[in-house]
């Protein structure tokens, strides 16, 4: 049997279980038939009826909406101290500059990292330290101009056709996705290449 | 045959979902899905990710612009909204902004065939018994294939190819969907 059929057998049974596959993870997998693993598993995910979310997939979402970073709601969620998490992740990374690594896992969990750029083993690590993907939980869902969705219509307007809130609307309180913002060190280590990407 | 009912109790899930005004319960039911869709559409999982994040955006502002969608089951709108943004993402337009509010919604469209019609259990039902039940268990039921081959009596090899079939029909029904 082919490796792709494997990983959508794999992700399928995960799915219909209430688990939340992380796809980008296994078309990685997939390597040169990744197009092929996500048209099966497109067709599959439009024929079978949706699970009902977990209330930790409810509650994320519900901060996401609110402009909060999903990662940061869930560990809050879980009753996670940061620096237990970091702690697990030195380990599974095998990093041994925690303050550094710290540093880097406060921006990815605020939202102020790209994730596009994130290692993988960035994100299996916090796999396993979450028990649950979080690769789309980074990213508030947010406007162009980084004000949350729900931000919006707490005030009297609706949003215009630009995207943008109300005029008078303030401006929102939110952590605001900097995507690329980070700072690059003119010489990447290891660890910076963990969270920012590079050769 | 489970369709009818299967799919007719998720609609009602949805509608009842939607009615409550438990938007983030419907998105993340739905996440995954508007994921994999624009993943496979744009081909580049970064451009995918971009681009649902969009869907998400703006089923939200559609919920909150008042849209209730008399009738049309929401998996319907999750689909052609996400058919929407992915055809302004083609198009070079943006897609972070709300749709125009004069966009309608159909359940008629035949490019929702597959969506509307076609539950998993429906495709399951039409295999032998075989592999019918080998599906039931892994695709419908989360077994690991290991798992199933074990309910089953049978190995694991086996069950790979009673699956087959049911991964067939499915690569059959996006060759016909486009």
């Amino acid at each position: 049997m082919a490796d792709v059929d494997r990983l959508f057998d794999e992700l399928a049974a995960a799915y219909v279980r209430g688990e939340r596959p992380d796809l980008p993870a296994y078309l990685a997998r997939a390597g040169d038939e990744a197009d092929e693993l996500a048209r099966l598993v497109d067709a599959f995910l439009r024929t079978v009826p949706p699970p009902e979310p977990s209330e930790d997939d409810v509650a994320v979402m519900r901060a996401r909406l609110e402009g909060e970073p999903g990662l940061l709601a869930l560990r809050k969620r879980r009753g996670r101290r940061v620096d237990d998490v970091v702690d697990e992740l030195a380990a599974r990374l095998e990093v041994d500059d925690r303050t550094r690594l710290k540093h880097y896992y406060q921006r990815l969990e605020g939202g102020v990292l790209d994730p596009h750029r994130i290692d993988e083993r960035v994100w299996e690590a916090l796999h396993t330290v979450y028990e649950t993907s979080v690769r789309n939980l980074i990213r508030p869902l947010v406007t162009r101009q980084g004000g949350s969705a729900m931000a919006y219509y707490r005030r009297t307007g609706p949003i215009g056709d630009d995207g943008a809130g109300p005029a008078h609307a303030a401006a929102p309180a939110e952590p605001m996705l900097v995507t690329g913002g980070e700072p690059v060190p003119a010489e990447r280590d290891a660890l910076d290449r963990l969270f920012l990407g590079g050769d | 045959m489970l369709s009818a009912s299967s799919s007719h109790h998720d609609d009602a899930r949805d509608a009842e979902l939607l009615a409550d005004g438990r938007i983030e319960r419907l998105l993340a039911r739905y996440e995954l899905l508007i994921q994999a869709r624009c993943i496979r559409e744009t081909k580049n999982v970064h451009d995918g990710q971009d681009v649902a994040q969009d869907v998400m955006f703006r089923l939200f502002r559609e919920f909150h612009a008042g849209k209730r969608y008399a009738g049309i089951p929401y998996r319907v709108v999750v689909h052609q909204v996400t058919k929407w943004t992915l055809a302004d993402f083609f198009a070079g337009r943006r897609t972070d902004v709300p749709l125009p509010d004069d966009l309608e919604i159909r359940e008629d469209d035949p490019g929702d065939r597959v969506v509307s019609e076609l539950w998993l259990h429906e495709l399951v039902a039409q295999l032998p018994e075989a592999e019918r039940a080998a599906c039931t268990l892994v695709y419908l039921e989360g077994l690991s294939p290991e798992q199933a081959a074990d309910r089953l009596g049978t190995t694991r090899n086996n069950v790979d190819q009673r699956l087959f079939h049911a991964r067939k029909r499915l690569r059959e029904l996006m060759d016909d969907d486009g």
